[in-house]
């Protein structure tokens, strides 16, 4: 075996390496993050908002910054931008409890009454325990799996020992289940992220026709923070559906935004 | 008992009016015998109830049906109802019979004193007369209850009053329930008292039994007091209150009502004194500590105790004083409250709880109480003494005190959780990592990790069957039993394997098809000893009997048949070589 770890080796550094692959920040953007807290306790919430968003905008993708820029929304009295940021925040943190927290008060404050608190897309986040995993944790650990499953392969190939080499092959079954099982929720996700497009309605109240135009009929009324599938964009207007299914039709664009 | 209807109210009729009337009869201040008729005139075959109530102690004689004369009179029946009566302690008996004549023929009946003896002395009553018309006779309306005779209305009745109608507001008045009995104290009243509505009240205070004289007649009177407090100002309404009154005998119940009433309730006058809130009574106040002197940190309790006439339980609390630099605490007040005479009393007391936070000497500051006296009609203001409390320097290692009156945790507002402080580090990543090229190069690499494994393994055989074939028969046939030690390889699998091949080389041709003696030919061509030969055909056929039947192998271990096996290869090389 000592012939080989040369090989072991090169896979542990490349794990090891794989997060320097990330653009870090620069220690000045650090710093705003710490003035822009200082602005949201000190009360001047509305430029806390513009500074976090702006922070976002450079392509810092944290839950710290999308929970703080929530916060800062919600106390200025936007749902719908304190819900969409607080929801990005749990993708990215989704076993932070902070943000389920005020999640949860966002959605008890909104107008809009959903069959369950915080409507369906709410339950699927939380039913299902993987769904506390975000999709990198995910890949990361299917990969984790799959090296694992390869040194017992190379314990196969190369054991001397006939009980060793029937140990390992037991083990490299089980292990290969487990593969074939993290591959498929890793996979499900992956899709259901890119497939599933979730929007918010950050706009006060917004009437929702039957059309994409303000020629075809009203059909219901949607407030601020409601949560919603995106089915379909034309031009300006985007075509939603409410959980559930039953309820759906068309908005301006403006007046939703993309999770 | 299929009695005509007519007949029922015949019997039942006289007989209800006599029990109503019994305790009118019972009661009065007559001598123990009465004998009366229903009507002084009726005609030929009309029916007249004569009744005989006699009433006495603790035993009375059933008294004789009396002589009738002048007209022919049929009984058409008899009965007789008694009823027991404990009066002012003394025991009497009432009986009443009732009797229904029929006149047969015209003129003027007289019914004869009736007489009975009690206590060895003879009471009689007067003689009846009564007029008998022949044909129908209309009668004439009835003569208004003589004197001395009293209606059922008038036997039992329930009053109801307050002992001042016009209270200032909070002050106590008590409401009088008096129900009057002529037949003296019977069972107790149900008496279900009204709502007193504006009012604040502390339930019966009082309970009353006593005697009095009314148009003559002596009755019983239980008399109920409940004490009120009006809480509003204007005029108020009490609604009458209900007394069932239990049947008893022939007598069915009755439920009888007092009168409503009203009560004009007055504000308090004007003059309050400044921090006056709203007391009304006879009130005093006192204070005291449980110390006098108490070290830093360590508490000190402050009662202060408000005692009185009035309604304690809703009395307002006096202002306490805080002392400077010191903490306080304050527990809920402890009343307590008694009717004596009819009057609520009582007293309330508030504990605060200081903890001095520095050395030194403290004065508690006195403590006012303003409180109006509906008596007087003027406002009264009463006060505690100052109190000294020295303060001594405390241990370091004091422990604050309990905080008095802890209750449960109960959220009273809600808000969203803080901000998170700013991160330690900040990414821009480049979108999933599933969806990163270095990701999937990485699942690459075990893969490339195991085909180079594989491949080299490939190779490694190749390298060694390579390396085999350019050595002797023997030395490679030795390396095999190696290997097989090794790799736990089954040893008769190998040394059978081992045997063939070497014996197929040195031989000149395959071994594996030939026979055991076809087998030793060839040995023995080849020179080999006899005894060697029989060893390796016994070898032979040990190993494959092995192999085909393993449960034949006798208990020798791997590594012996191994060893075994090499002796033999050992031995056989040296005839060929």
């Amino acid at each position: 075996m000592t012939r080989h770890l040369p090989l072991f080796a090169l896979l542990v550094v490349a794990l090891a390496l794989w997060p320097a692959t990330l653009r870090a920040a620069s220690p000045g953007d650090l710093d705003a993050v710490a003035a822009t807290n200082a602005l949201y306790e000190s009360g001047r919430y509305v430029e806390a908002a513009l500074v976090y968003e702006q922070l976002i905008d450079r392509g810092y993708e944290s839950g710290t910054l999308y929970y703080n820029l929530g916060n800062a929304y919600f106390k200025q009295g936007d749902l719908g931008r304190a819900i969409l940021n607080y929801r990005r925040a749990e993708k990215l943190y989704p076993r932070d409890a902070d943000i389920r927290a005020n999640l949860k008060i966002a959605r008890d404050h909104r107008a809009d009454v959903f069959e369950e608190a915080g409507g369906a897309f709410a339950i699927e986040s939380t039913s299902n325990p993987t769904n506390r995993l975000t999709l990198d944790e995910l890949a990361l650990f299917t990969l984790a799996v799959w090296v694992v499953l390869a040194m017992l392969v190379l314990v196969l190939l190369f054991a001397k020992r006939r009980s060793v080499r029937k140990s390992a092959v037991y083990a490299s079954v089980v292990v290969g289940l487990a593969l074939l099982l993290s591959a498929s929720v890793t996979g499900e996700r992956w899709y259901s992220e890119g497939a599933d497009h979730e929007v918010v309605v950050v706009a006060e109240m917004v009437d929702v026709v039957s059309g994409p135009g303000t020629n075809y009929a009203q059909e219901f009324t949607l407030h601020g923070g409601s949560e919603a599938r995106l089915l379909e964009q034309r031009g300006s207007w985007t075509r939603l559906s409410l959980p559930g299914g039953d309820l759906q039709g068309w908005v301006p664009s403006s007046a939703v935004e993309e999770l | 008992m299929n009695m005509p209807s007519k007949w029922k109210l015949a019997l039942i009729g006289p007989l209800a009016a006599s029990l109503a009337m019994l305790p009118v009869i019972g009661l009065a201040q007559e001598p123990p015998i009465k004998a009366e008729v229903d009507r002084n005139e009726v005609a030929v075959n009309d029916v007249l109830t004569l009744t005989v109530t006699v009433k006495g102690s603790p035993v009375v004689p059933n008294p004789a049906l009396p002589q009738m004369d002048g007209v022919d009179v049929t009984v058409l029946s008899r009965s007789t109802a008694s009823q027991l009566s404990i009066f002012s302690g003394k025991t009497s008996v009432l009986a009443v019979s009732h009797y229904r004549l029929k006149p047969l023929s015209p003129g003027t009946l007289t019914i004869a004193p009736i007489s009975i003896t009690l206590s060895g002395e003879v009471h009689e009553t007067e003689p009846i007369t009564v007029e008998v018309h022949p044909g129908a006779f209309n009668p004439r309306p009835d003569p208004e209850p003589a004197p001395g005779n009293l209606t059922v209305a008038e036997t039992f009745f329930v009053k109801a009053e307050v002992d001042n109608p016009n209270p200032y507001i909070g002050e106590q008045i008590d409401y009088i329930f008096r129900f009057h009995s002529a037949l003296g104290f019977v069972n107790p009243p149900r008496y279900d008292s009204p709502p007193f509505i504006g009012f604040w009240h502390e339930g019966e205070t009082d309970s009353r039994r006593y005697e009095m004289f009314l148009n003559e007649r002596e009755y019983g009177v239980i008399e109920l007091r409940t004490a009120l407090f009006p809480t509003v100002t204007g005029t108020l309404t009490i609604e009458p209150t209900r007394y069932g009154f239990p049947s008893a005998g022939f007598r069915s119940s009755r439920q009888l009502l007092t009168d409503t009433v009203r009560v004009d309730v007055r504000p308090l006058p004007s003059g309050a004194p400044a921090g006056f809130d709203g007391a009304v009574g006879q009130l005093d106040i006192d204070a005291k500590v449980d110390v006098a002197s108490a070290a830093v940190n360590e508490p000190v309790t402050l009662t202060v105790i408000v005692s009185g006439t009035g309604n304690i339980d809703t009395l307002p609390d006096p202002l306490l004083p805080e002392v400077a630099g010191w903490r306080s605490f304050v527990g809920p007040p402890a009343v307590d409250t008694q009717a004596v005479d009819g009057r609520i009393i009582g007293s309330r007391s508030i504990e605060r709880i200081f903890v001095p936070t520095a050395e030194g000497e403290f004065m508690i500051p006195s403590i006012s109480y303003s409180y109006f006296d509906p008596t007087t009609e003027l406002y009264e203001t009463v006060s505690t003494d100052p109190i000294a409390v020295s303060v001594t320097p405390g241990s370091v290692d004091a422990l604050p005190p309990l905080q008095a009156g802890r209750d449960q945790v109960e959220r009273v507002g809600t808000d969203i959780r803080h901000i998170m402080p700013a991160p330690s580090s900040l990414d821009q990543p480049e979108g999933p990592i599933v969806e990163r090229p270095t990701y999937w190069a990485a699942w690459a690499l075990p893969l490339i990790v195991i085909l180079a494994g594989t491949g080299w393994k490939v190779l490694g055989n190749a390298r060694r069957r390579r390396t085999a074939t350019g050595v002797a028969p023997h030395t490679r046939a030795m390396m095999s039993l190696d290997n097989a030690r090794q790799q736990d390889d089954d040893p008769y699998d190998t040394a059978a394997a081992v045997l063939t091949s070497y014996l197929s080389e040195m031989l000149g041709q395959p071994i594996s098809g030939l026979t055991h003696q076809a087998l030793a030919q060839l040995l023995v061509d080849r020179g080999v000893d006899e005894g060697l030969v029989e060893t390796v055909e016994s070898y032979v056929a040990t190993t494959e009997r092995v192999r085909f039947a393993p449960g034949s192998a006798e208990d020798t271990s791997g590594e012996s048949v191994l060893d075994e096996t090499a002796k033999l290869l050992a031995d056989l090389d040296g005839y060929f070589a």
